[in-house]
């Protein structure tokens, strides 16, 4: 079974977000980096890019399939993970930890309401 | 969703499953790289019993068989194998097959899954005139293919009294073995007595074998394969399509189809032009005279990976478009196969564009490794 933390938000697309201060942290779920396969490449935004909620930021590609990233959160842009761009791998390896992607401030940090919690989530992935 | 009977015995092993053409099969097991260099420097085995198998049987068999597929069959002696096509009146490829002579008047042919009635219903509706049965043994027969360097040597020393190191490449025979110890297993044996076929064929581009064996023993023969043969991994169709496409092998519906042709293709090598007549042959011919696009080999130049369906261009003009790409686990580098305008089947370097950005791409000869 795939790991899903109490502490994150999740969306539908996958992606889990943690509030980090003012910013959120967001990265791939461990049922998707699962399902993905081994991770070859990703493609992240540019820091200081606007990201409107449920805009593509990005795609993280494993030897079998592509798959875009949904901004779970409308904002900019403050950091990207420079590791996972050199070792993609880290994003199987510890999709919750070294394996994050981008750092966003939100417009609303209200917005992150609509996203689901962890029981959600593990509804959405079994299926329920 | 169809499934194999190994469907269970894969889900045990937690087997990732994909949909492919309506079957639930196992996309990967641990993982696709391991696999495929598994394949490369050792041996494993797939399922593959989604294929289809349909034999043709009569006097007249091989006779229909010249005039419905589009390579030589007539030279063919028992045993024998030869790929080729079976094409339409427009010269559109309906399937790529091989085509296995068991007997002068029984041939047996392994059809793609997607395809299998499609073939079969285009089959039955050319054979006006022939007196001739065609069978399809699809839900009789599953199919493993043991691929890999090692795979004829430890297939030899699993099966010995089979002679395995005799069977040639492109050829097909019956193992004693299996037929020993599983026909008085069978409920219903295949009423050709050809129940347990070894074929040296395969669609890895690496030395190996396809068996033929009843779907009501199949888990048996899986298993046996797996707990004797040494070092074996199974593999997923996720590798499969990653080593077919590192030797530059079409597959029926990304590089062959109803609208792209062998010739387009670059597989005129598998049509016969010197047979008096076959079906498509005057299409193919004229196609051949006005060849309107080339199927290319590339690379990318950056870390990206092309799919089918991008689109591919030469100086901002849009030239054709990629029928199959993935990240080489060989090369660690994007490949792809494309279908380009003729007009510009000289140039050296293409651009793919992959979401928004145009990549640069460069031809390459293939097989890529």
């Amino acid at each position: 079974m795939s790991e899903i933390k109490d502490d994150l938000k999740y969306s539908s697309e996958h992606e889990w977000v943690k509030v980090d201060g003012d910013s959120v942290v967001i990265g791939i779920t461990d049922h998707a980096q699962d399902s993905l396969g081994e991770i070859v490449f990703v493609e992240l935004p540019k820091v200081g890019d606007a990201l409107e909620r449920s805009a593509i930021f990005g795609a993280v590609e494993s030897t079998k399939s592509v798959s875009d990233l949904y901004s779970p959160i409308a904002g900019e842009v403050t950091e990207i993970n420079p590791l996972v761009e050199s070792e993609p791998e880290l994003i199987n390896s510890s999709p919750y930890d070294n394996g994050w992607m981008i750092k966003i401030r939100p417009v609303n940090m209200d917005d992150l309401d609509a996203l689901l919690d962890s029981k959600g989530y593990k509804d959405l992935v079994d299926g329920k | 969703m169809k499934s194999t009977p190994l469907f269970e015995i894969h889900k045990n092993m937690n087997a990732k499953f994909v949909n492919f053409n309506g079957w639930n099969m196992p996309v990967w097991f641990e993982d696709l790289k391991q696999e495929h260099l598994h394949v490369r420097n050792s041996v494993g085995v797939f399922d593959v019993s989604h294929m289809g198998e349909i034999e043709i049987v009569g006097s007249m068999a091989e006779e229909f068989l010249n005039f419905t597929f589009t390579n030589k069959i007539s030279d063919l002696n028992d045993g024998q194998a030869r790929y080729g096509f079976f094409c339409d009146k427009s010269g559109g490829v309906i399937d790529d097959v091989i085509i296995y002579r068991l007997s002068k008047d029984r041939f047996f042919i392994c059809v793609n899954a997607g395809n299998i009635e499609k073939v079969f219903e285009w089959l039955k509706s050319s054979s006006n005139g022939y007196n001739i049965k065609i069978k399809n043994l699809t839900s009789f027969y599953g199919q493993l293919a043991i691929q890999g360097p090692k795979a004829v040597d430890c297939v030899s020393k699993l099966f010995p009294s089979s002679n395995i190191k005799n069977i040639k490449k492109y050829s097909i025979s019956s193992i004693s073995d299996l037929e020993e110890n599983y026909v008085h297993k069978l409920k219903s044996p295949c009423p050709d007595g050809y129940s347990f076929l070894i074929a040296r064929t395969g669609y890895t581009g690496e030395d190996g074998f396809e068996l033929f064996v009843p779907n009501e023993v199949l888990p048996d023969i899986y298993l046996l394969v797996l707990e004797n043969i040494q070092d074996i991994k199974p593999c997923g169709l996720g590798s499969r399509d990653t080593l077919r496409l590192e030797k530059g092998f079409p597959l029926h519906g990304n590089e062959l189809s109803e609208k792209l042709n062998p010739i387009e293709a670059n597989l005129s090598k598998f049509v016969d032009f010197t047979k008096p007549d076959f079906i498509g042959k005057t299409s193919l011919q004229s196609i051949l005279r006005n060849k309107k696009s080339s199927l290319i080999g590339f690379k990318m130049n950056d870390k990206c990976i092309p799919r089918a369906g991008y689109k591919i261009f030469s100086d901002d003009r849009e030239i054709g478009f990629v029928t199959s790409g993935t990240f080489s686990p060989t090369l660690q580098q994007g490949i792809g196969l494309g279908v380009i305008n003729e007009s510009f089947s000289e140039v050296e370097y293409i651009e793919v564009k992959i979401r928004s950005d145009k990549k640069i791409a460069k031809r390459s000869s293939y097989p890529f490794v």
